[in-house]
């Protein structure tokens, strides 16, 4: 298990290393001038000329590189270009929302998701199972940025509601309004990795029911319910757990349009303005975050892959 | 030269301000114990906890939540309570000297002026401020400014002494502005027109132009340029993009990027009991759905509408609601680079012109509100032209068009325009008003950072270009003047003329208003009549949406820090 583990970490640290390094040079190669767009339209070349030599960026793009990699190892993550406000200070004021908001994506997922798979699989064949599959079409095809727009503006227009939107409460702050401002948001977001779920769990179930352990148990007077919960569920939660954890790591993507939506101020938020202004310090660290944490769930998941089902283990 | 009036500021009854100081929550929770977890359970726990899950999910989801007004809640409301502000956009950094987006917001309120004034707000007149009185010597180029005594810089957590701004904080803002490297928006001003600026005393600010320019005090009492700011607070370096220290109405309390802004009374404020307001907070929208939400929830208590159609729409669903329809600062342009074909042909230059139908931009985009637009922009008033005579000026005929085009053989062109504006539709309207005069024009969007950098640059042949807003008509006209609108070359289209820059200076140096707007409605026939290579197109009516219970702010272009840090007041 120890060989495989380090085998895959390897792995995901080169991957990530890869990743740092197509961030930086496409950011470059992008046209335009960070400089100017931290200044504004109104700046003089003077101005433009002196604000990229303080930014380090006429330097030659190995220097530059080299100095980004080496401030990361040293955990600093530089400041804004736009408005000269510290990136780690962003990250941890921001980390909190975009986190909160995954955790709440990832059990509307698992509590809409797994159910519904349950129940379609053992009612196979029937309207609620053609429902349900249906359902989970219509969340996989409906676009999430249009349905977070409808979900913000449709209930303020019949029952004049809508969640606090004047940016994050903490969940320890003010609980109530906290929940009101991240279960919106996060059930948008949960409809697709959801929908996902939910197909997955009734075809591996199915699987698993026709299974001879299965029919043993049967054979031995098991209640039905206790065959499918004790025996065929876990069984079949292997390639939905693996599923959850790719899952998450997508979702880092999703956060973006619910933050921008429903005015979260997350990390989501904060990478899409790094990237509209040009902001390439905050835009190349925050890729290289995201693509870290789904680099090393992806990793999380092959681990607990291999602790889940012992045969991935065997070489 | 007028005589300039002063202390305009009417102190009203003040209640003092005392801090608001906000319950700070005990975080709760801890660390438990630690567990060893078999897989087993894990997988049982997956399945079998999700019913449960979903069970406490749903309680969460049917919250019986019945609060109708949504939002997080109004700030404890003291005196004149809490007014927020909604924007789609970002700060930006709150550099006093550069600041342009959001951000130049905050700077007009946690800083001093000289003085304020508007060109495009004549209701709003001159507002001395820093400055006690100004006075424009015999040779029409020295002003001296006489300081007041009391502009107390606000506490602050920045180690900025709270002491009476005097000139030397002047002169290191005057300094700054006039440095390159700064970025300044008030740099063209110093680097074109002022000569020197000295303190004689600790009380007294003398600036000399150049030659006589009569739009001095319109340079220095505009927010985006004039600042004032302590002199040890500008030596700070970056420090002074991501906070303000000064002695303006509002002291900066917090200011989240992306996020918002909190500003609270400066209790220093030299004019006791203003601003009114206890709070004065920007909420910053990524989205224009969300502002709108917001604002229909009484989140936010102003909102700009994208046109008069969503005005009415609102005011008729939200109750207690006041609608503002005001002139706007925004318009959009084309600019053609002179020094590249088939733009160096003037004839191509003036079928542009005469193959546009202004007024349709008006109708589709502007749901009918709006003008055409001349090189300035009717919020000048009597500076810009009249509607009648640009009309003839600037004429449609797209028959004349067509047959200039082809005497140059000009068949078809690329013009650029930024993707990340909403210039979609009127890119459409300008292919196909081309395509009516027989020319085939392509239009290309681009990533907004790239096509900046482009026009930056002067490298685009063709853009179709959103504007900025011009303070002055000075700076409005500089798009035909030589140097560009930065007086430095950026931008540059390329073509110039000798007899407008002349024209333009001359126009600048008229101290009578009378007589300079006549001077100025001169130089822009003079620029209709040269084929200009930058050909403004539209400008659309706004309308503001308040509540009705937010008293004393006058919606409308700049200025609204103005009222701010006056009367205006939210609630009872």
């Amino acid at each position: 298990m120890l060989t495989y583990a380090a085998r895959r970490a390897a792995l995901a640290v080169l991957v990530v290393w890869a990743v740092s390094l197509a961030v930086f040079v496409l950011l470059r190669v992008l046209p335009g001038d960070p400089a100017l767009t931290g200044l504004g339209a109104g700046a003089t070349a003077e101005a433009v000329a002196r604000a990229r030599a303080e930014l380090g960026l006429d330097d030659p793009l190995p220097l530059q590189y080299g100095r980004w990699i080496a401030d990361l190892v040293r955990l600093d993550l530089g400041a804004s270009m736009l408005d000269g406000v510290s990136v780690t200070a962003e990250v941890g004021r921001r980390l909190p929302v975009t986190v909160e908001l995954l955790v709440l994506t990832m059990v509307w997922t698992v509590t809409l998701g797994i159910p519904a798979g349950v129940f379609a699989a053992r009612r196979r064949g029937t309207p609620p199972d053609g429902a349900i599959r249906l359902g989970a079409v219509v969340g996989l095809a409906i676009p999430s940025f249009w349905v977070a727009t409808l979900v913000l503006m449709l209930p303020q227009q019949w029952w004049g509601y809508a969640p606090p939107l004047d940016g994050a409460v903490g969940l320890f702050e003010d609980p109530l309004a906290n929940l009101r401002q991240f279960l919106p948001p996060s059930f948008v977001l949960a409809a697709a990795p959801a929908a996902t779920v939910a197909r997955l769990t009734r075809t591996t179930l199915l699987e698993v029911l026709g299974a001879d352990f299965v029919r043993t148990a049967r054979a031995k007077g098991l209640a039905e319910h206790m065959v499918v919960t004790r025996h065929a569920l876990p069984n079949a939660m292997i390639p939905v757990a693996t599923l959850l954890g790719l899952q998450a790591g997508a979702l880092l993507g999703g956060t973006i349009i619910a933050e921008q939506v429903f005015n979260l101020g997350g990390l989501g938020q904060y990478l899409l303005r790094a990237i509209l202004q040009q902001d390439v310090a905050v835009a190349q660290t925050l890729v290289l975050g995201f693509a870290a944490a789904a680099v090393f769930l992806n990793l999380a998941v092959d681990l607990s892959y291999g602790w889940l089902d012992p045969r991935v283990r065997r070489p | 030269m007028r005589e300039c009036p002063t202390g305009a500021i009417t102190v009203s009854d003040g209640q003092g301000w005392e801090a608001l100081v906000g319950e700070i929550p005990d975080r709760v929770g801890g660390m438990t114990g630690r567990r060893r977890l078999p897989r087993r359970a894990v997988l049982r726990g997956l399945a079998g906890g999700v019913v449960g899950l979903a069970a406490a999910a749903l309680v969460g989801c049917s919250d019986a939540e019945d609060d109708a007004s949504g939002g997080a809640g109004t700030a404890t409301a003291r005196g004149g309570g809490a007014y927020r502000a909604s924007i789609t956009g970002v700060f930006a950094g709150v550099d006093p000297h550069a600041a342009v987006y959001a951000g130049s917001g905050i700077v007009a309120v946690a800083y001093n002026y000289l003085l304020r004034q508007e060109v495009a707000r004549p209701d709003i007149g001159r507002q001395m401020d820093l400055a006690e009185s100004m006075e424009l010597g015999p040779d029409g180029l020295t002003w001296t400014f006489r300081l007041r005594p009391d502009a107390r810089i606000a506490p602050n957590d920045q180690g900025v002494p709270e002491r009476a701004l005097d000139a030397e904080d002047v002169l290191a803002s005057f300094r700054r502005m006039a440095d390159p490297a700064t970025g300044a928006t008030a740099f063209p001003f110093f680097s074109q027109w002022v000569d020197t600026f000295d303190a004689p005393d600790e009380r007294t600010v003398r600036l000399v132009t150049n030659r006589p320019f009569a739009w001095t005090p319109d340079v220095l009492g505009d927010n985006l340029q004039g600042a004032i700011a302590p002199r040890e607070w500008l030596e700070r370096g970056t420090a002074v993009r991501s906070q303000a220290v000064g002695a303006g109405p509002f002291r900066l309390e917090s200011l989240q990027e992306g996020d918002r802004a909190v500003l609270r009374p400066n209790p220093n404020y030299y004019l006791p009991g203003l601003p009114r307001l206890d709070e004065f907070r920007i909420q910053l929208f990524q989205d224009n759905a969300t502002q709108r939400t917001a604002f229909a929830s009484r989140q936010v208590d102003t909102y700009l509408t994208a046109d008069h159609e969503e005005a009415a729409a609102l005011a008729q669903s939200v109750d207690g609601i006041v609608s503002t329809r005001h002139g706007s600062t925004g318009f959009n342009s084309f600019w053609m680079r002179a020094t590249a074909d088939p733009w160096t042909d003037e004839r191509v230059r003036r079928a542009v012109s005469l193959a546009m139908n202004r007024q349709q931009y008006v109708d589709l985009l502007g749901k009918g509100l709006g003008h055409p637009m001349g090189p300035l922009k009717p919020l000048f008033q009597d500076y810009a032209l009249a509607p009648e005579e640009l009309a003839t000026l600037q004429p449609f005929d797209p028959v004349e068009a067509a047959r200039l085009f082809a005497a140059a053989s000009v068949s078809a062109f690329d013009v650029v325009h930024p993707a990340a504006f909403t210039l979609a539709d009127y890119a459409s309207i300008f292919v196909r008003q081309m395509a009516e005069a027989g020319v085939t024009a392509t239009a290309r969007p681009m990533d907004t950072a790239a096509w900046l950098a482009g026009y930056f640059g002067s490298q685009h042949t063709a853009t179709l270009a959103p504007n900025q807003q011009y303070k002055t008509p000075e700076v409005g006209l500089r798009w035909y003047r030589t140097g560009g609108v930065t007086g430095t070359g950026t931008y540059a289209h390329g073509y110039y003329r000798a007899d407008i820059d002349s024209a333009l200076d001359g126009a600048a140096s008229i101290f009578d208003a009378a007589e300079r707007q006549e001077a100025y409605r001169g130089v822009q026939r003079l620029i209709l009549a040269s084929d200009p290579a930058y050909l403004n197109i539209y400008n659309l009516v706004n309308h503001t949406l308040l509540y009705d219970d937010v008293t004393g702010l006058s919606p409308g272009p700049g200025a609204m820090d103005l009222f701010l840090m006056r009367d205006v007041r939210v609630g009872a």
